[in-house]
């Protein structure tokens, strides 16, 4: 015969008593208790602090505690007047920050724009344009200023001939 | 489904309100804590109203949110402290010594039902957290081992062997304070 804390059903004695085993289940714990004085005092055991649980006076819930429930969900109560399309999903939140902030960004920037850049300024141009022209009479071969200087003089010399 | 109108609901909190509250102050011990847990059980279960099921008790759904909020709470407490929610609890080690208090050489004085009511709470506080829950859900609230399962969203084997080893555990706990009463006071 098995020693009291061998038995496997041990842990059905709390279900025995509580009326929750299945046929099977409660003849076999009803077999072990016949046979076994230690289960028998166990269940008495069990039983007993059952009945000092449910005799357990119930906490009344403090008065203020009620206003307080009320008031917290009252406060919570404002979010459903807002229409349920408006309340999106929180994957889009972020999207739709990132919509919102470009937004705003592209409105600021149209309004700050100045009406006098509508034109190009003609000087810088005109400067440039300058620039350029006298560049590209400046030789590709050879940077070195006396040789330029003969090549611009014999350009202009050239010039001179052909306007003769 | 969201709550017809804020008098529905608030007959709703009228209804449950005392107990969830006696279950938040078996579970945490405390008046402050058991205030703190019941009104955010009804503030949750307000705004996730629409995934209640009403074919289902209503006392069950706001226990679990309850539990859930409890538990919550106790691994944010043993994110910086060493606590297990699974912890064994101490029937091997022997070591009640060290968390009841001291025998009384003269334990003869009776307790008044005040006192015993002490007495269960703190063996009630005690035991792990799963054990307690079972035992207070099955015992002093009196729900069947089927709710008790979809509150703490474990199988009803594992309902059946937490109310049985919590209940030895509280027994044992219970035996040594009130051996030690007087102490308490």
């Amino acid at each position: 015969m098995k020693d009291h804390n061998e038995h496997e059903d041990n842990v059905l004695l709390s279900a025995y008593l509580d009326g929750q085993l299945t046929e099977a289940e409660r003849a076999r714990v009803e077999a072990q208790l016949s046979g076994c004085g230690p289960c028998r005092e166990e269940v008495e055991a069990l039983r007993y602090m059952k009945a000092v649980l449910a005799a357990a006076p119930r906490r009344a819930m403090p008065p203020e505690l009620l206003g307080a429930i009320e008031d917290a969900v009252a406060s919570r109560s404002w979010t459903r007047l807002i229409p349920a399309a408006l309340r999106a999903p929180r994957v889009f939140v972020p999207a739709g920050a990132l919509a919102a902030l470009a937004l705003v960004a592209g409105l600021w920037l149209g309004l700050r724009r100045d009406a006098s850049q509508d034109f190009i300024p003609l000087e810088p141009l005109m400067t440039a344009h300058a620039r350029y022209t006298a560049e590209t009479l400046v030789p590709q071969g050879s940077l070195v200023s006396s040789t330029y200087s003969a090549q611009l003089t014999a350009q202009n010399d050239e010039q001179d001939q052909q306007a003769d | 489904m969201a709550p017809k109108s804020e008098r529905s609901f608030s007959d709703l909190i009228k209804e449950h309100g005392e107990k969830a509250y006696n279950f938040a102050f078996r579970l945490s011990g405390n008046e402050h804590d058991a205030k703190d847990l019941a009104q955010g059980a009804f503030v949750k279960a307000y705004e996730h109203f629409k995934s209640y099921d009403p074919s289902r008790p209503f006392d069950s759904w706001l226990c679990r949110i309850l539990h859930n909020i409890y538990l919550d709470g106790v691994r944010l407490y043993a994110h910086g402290h060493v606590v297990s929610l699974d912890a064994p609890a101490p029937v091997e080690e022997g070591d009640w010594d060290e968390l009841l208090p001291a025998h009384d050489p003269d334990p003869t004085a009776g307790l008044t039902r005040r006192e015993e009511d002490e007495l269960l709470q703190k063996a009630l506080n005690s035991v792990p957290v799963h054990y307690r829950t079972a035992v207070t859900l099955c015992d002093i609230e009196g729900l069947s081992y089927e709710q008790i399962s979809e509150i703490m969203a474990c199988p009803v084997g594992t309902v059946r062997s937490r109310i049985h080893q919590g209940r030895l555990l509280i027994r044992r706990a219970y035996e040594e304070l009130e051996k030690g009463g007087r102490k308490l006071q």
